[in-house]
């Protein structure tokens, strides 16, 4: 779907009598990936890049207004190319000055994304659309306005909610939980004791996916002498084979250098890389077990559910209970099953299970 | 043609005329116009309709509907019927298949969420590592007893033994239900797709016109159900968010 075509949601509404039902969804509106849950059992994630033709020519060969995901990121040569969320919010809305055209380009991109992203659920036009959108447990009051404006536009109604009080929700896991949520802008700590999560219960970290991103090219560039690569190279590394288990397979990528594709060792730098992730976590566990009513902190300790994109490295539920046992005691780390769309699925449940008055009052 | 309709044409000729005095034509120049009768103007029609039908075997030489019109004209009307009954017949049962389709896309979708709830249970219901059931133990004779530390290892170690035998018993079993519950579901699921992709090709080879997008499961909107587990406090956590959501509606507006 192009920016241009027909929006589902509120740009619709005028087409179409919207009486045929309700189409709940939940989103994940991440850094990295966006992720939709519907409840017509679709459920599609998206790379968050957005890309629109840089010219005309651009726009010629391309025939789109606008280009998504991976499509965007093949293309991203010939296209204004976005990221439009900084640490899971759209960015420009965190207080950081922007100049004001790109913060309304961003603004835009993110748009335009989360009508992407809905439109791959596949509404039917005469559906009513409400959604809950996953939000980083500390982002601040400016961050969600953005993002309730932005999806105010392509949604019927909408409702912003804490993202890993959405994977414990989704999961039914109410009291007693702590919640890892690895993206790639933030990790998101929330400790969940069956009463809504606030300020105290939650922790929201810098060093997430793409901090390891860095990490790893750092180790690299000291390690892989003449190499040339992106971090986008790095990252791609990363995604096909980042662990923190020791042993395995050997890791071996060609990274070109001064134009000839030479063949690299690179185990150890992505496993050093990866495994740096490990101690702010532990240390914020150990913050957030510390904290809480003693009688409870060795169940707390034993119900840490691990979630999100970073949560795939491998072997890392394990590398935090080993940590775990050294910070504190012992913990054991559950990852979820489906770490990509566990946001998702928690706030596709959120809005299923949300009474029809109160959306009723936000429509 | 019958009498009947001579009149109806005369009727309507007489509807459609319009009448001017002699002055008035007198004022506008006209001193002569062609005249024809009503009568002769019906009589005009009424022959060039039955030439029309003769021309077409409509009529016989008596200038009455030929019995073969007649039989392909009811024909006609038996297959419009037909036809009509067929349209009706198919429609019903192309909606009698979406509402299949969509009760099999519900059936599909709550079976999934079962099959993934059932695995988190899976995963989430066996018991830590019995190393811990040492320390707990050796915490709990320190405590309590006073005996010498030997002494105290040994029955713990004992202990420890007969506990992890019972809890590997208890966690097989746990296992064995569980990955039995998760392939009962995994099976459900298939079948459930299984039926769904036919009712689905089904609806396809109707011609029925696919309807753009993928419905949801829901004709209504929905809400948490009351025989729901944790109902109240999954409630009040919903109240809450509602909450802050219009607090930061209003703000956005």
């Amino acid at each position: 779907m192009t920016a241009k075509e027909s929006a589902p949601g509120k740009e619709a509404a005028g087409a179409s009598k919207k009486d045929h039902g309700v189409l709940y969804v939940g989103i994940d509106l991440g850094t990295s990936r966006t992720s939709i849950a519907a409840s017509n059992g679709v459920r599609e994630t998206v790379a968050s890049v957005v890309g629109y033709p840089k010219d005309v020519v651009s726009q010629k060969l391309l025939q789109r207004d606008a280009l998504f995901g991976d499509e965007a990121i093949e293309n991203r040569l010939a296209l204004r190319y976005y990221r439009p969320l900084e640490k899971g919010v759209i960015k420009g809305s965190d207080g950081k000055v922007l100049p004001k055209e790109e913060a309304d380009a961003n603004l835009k991109a993110a748009r335009d994304l989360l009508r992407h992203a809905i439109s791959l659920a596949q509404p039917r036009p005469d559906e009513l659309v409400y959604g809950v959108v996953g939000a980083p447990a500390q982002a601040s009051i400016q961050n969600q306005k953005m993002l309730v404006e932005a999806a105010n536009e392509v949604l019927d109604a909408v409702m912003i909610c804490s993202e890993p009080f959405a994977v414990a929700y989704g999961l039914e896991w109410l009291d007693d939980v702590l919640v890892i949520d690895i993206g790639a802008g933030t990790v998101d700590l929330c400790r969940m004791h069956g009463t809504m999560p606030d300020e105290g219960d939650q922790i929201t970290l810098p060093t997430a996916g793409d901090w390891v991103d860095e990490q790893i090219e750092g180790l690299l560039r000291e390690r892989c002498g003449g190499a040339q690569f992106t971090r986008q190279m790095v990252k791609n590394v990363k995604e096909k084979h980042s662990t923190v288990r020791d042993g395995g397979a050997s890791i071996v990528v060609e990274f070109p250098v001064r134009g000839k594709p030479t063949s690299f060792d690179v185990t150890e730098s992505v496993r050093e890389g990866c495994r740096r992730i490990v101690p702010p976590i532990v240390e914020s566990l150990g913050e957030l077990v510390a904290s809480f009513d003693p009688e409870f902190q060795e169940r707390l300790r034993n119900r840490v559910l691990l979630a999100g994109g970073g949560s795939q490295i491998g072997g890392l539920d394990r590398a935090i209970e080993e940590a775990m046992r050294e910070r504190l005691g012992g913990g054991r780390v559950i990852r979820i099953e489906e770490p990509v769309y566990g946001g998702a699925n928690g706030a596709l449940k959120i809005a299923h299970d949300m009474p029809p008055d109160f959306w009723q009052k936000l429509v | 043609m019958d009498g009947s309709i001579v009149e109806r044409l005369r009727a309507l000729l007489a509807g459609s005329t319009r009448t001017h005095s002699v002055r008035d034509l007198q004022r506008r120049g006209v001193t002569r116009i062609p005249v024809l009768g009503r009568d002769q103007l019906a009589a005009l029609v009424e022959e060039a309709v039955a030439a029309t039908l003769r021309d077409r075997g409509l009529l016989d030489e008596r200038g009455e509907v030929a019995a073969e019109a007649m039989e392909r004209a009811k024909g006609l009307l038996r297959e419009v019927g037909r036809l009509e009954a067929e349209r009706e017949a198919s429609r019903r049962a192309g909606a009698e298949i979406e509402r299949r389709v969509d009760e099999l896309r519900r059936e599909v979708f709550l079976a999934e969420g079962r099959l993934r709830e059932a695995k988190v249970r899976a995963r989430s219901d066996a018991p830590s590592p019995p190393t811990t059931v040492r320390g707990r133990i050796r915490e709990l004779f320190a405590a309590n007893a006073s005996n010498a530390p030997g002494g105290i290892e040994s029955i713990a170690a004992e202990l420890e033994t007969l506990l992890s035998e019972e809890v590997s018993r208890a966690v097989a079993r746990a296992r064995t239900e569980a990955s039995r519950e998760i392939e009962d579901l995994d099976r459900r699921v298939g079948r459930l797709r299984g039926a769904l992709e036919k009712a689905e090709s089904d609806l396809a080879a109707r011609g029925q016109p696919a309807p753009p997008g993928i419905a949801s499961i829901y004709r209504t909107v929905q809400g948490l159900d009351a025989r729901e587990r944790d109902f109240s406090r999954k409630r009040k956590l919903l109240e809450r968010i509602f909450e802050a959501n219009v607090r930061l509606q209003k703000e956005t507006v």
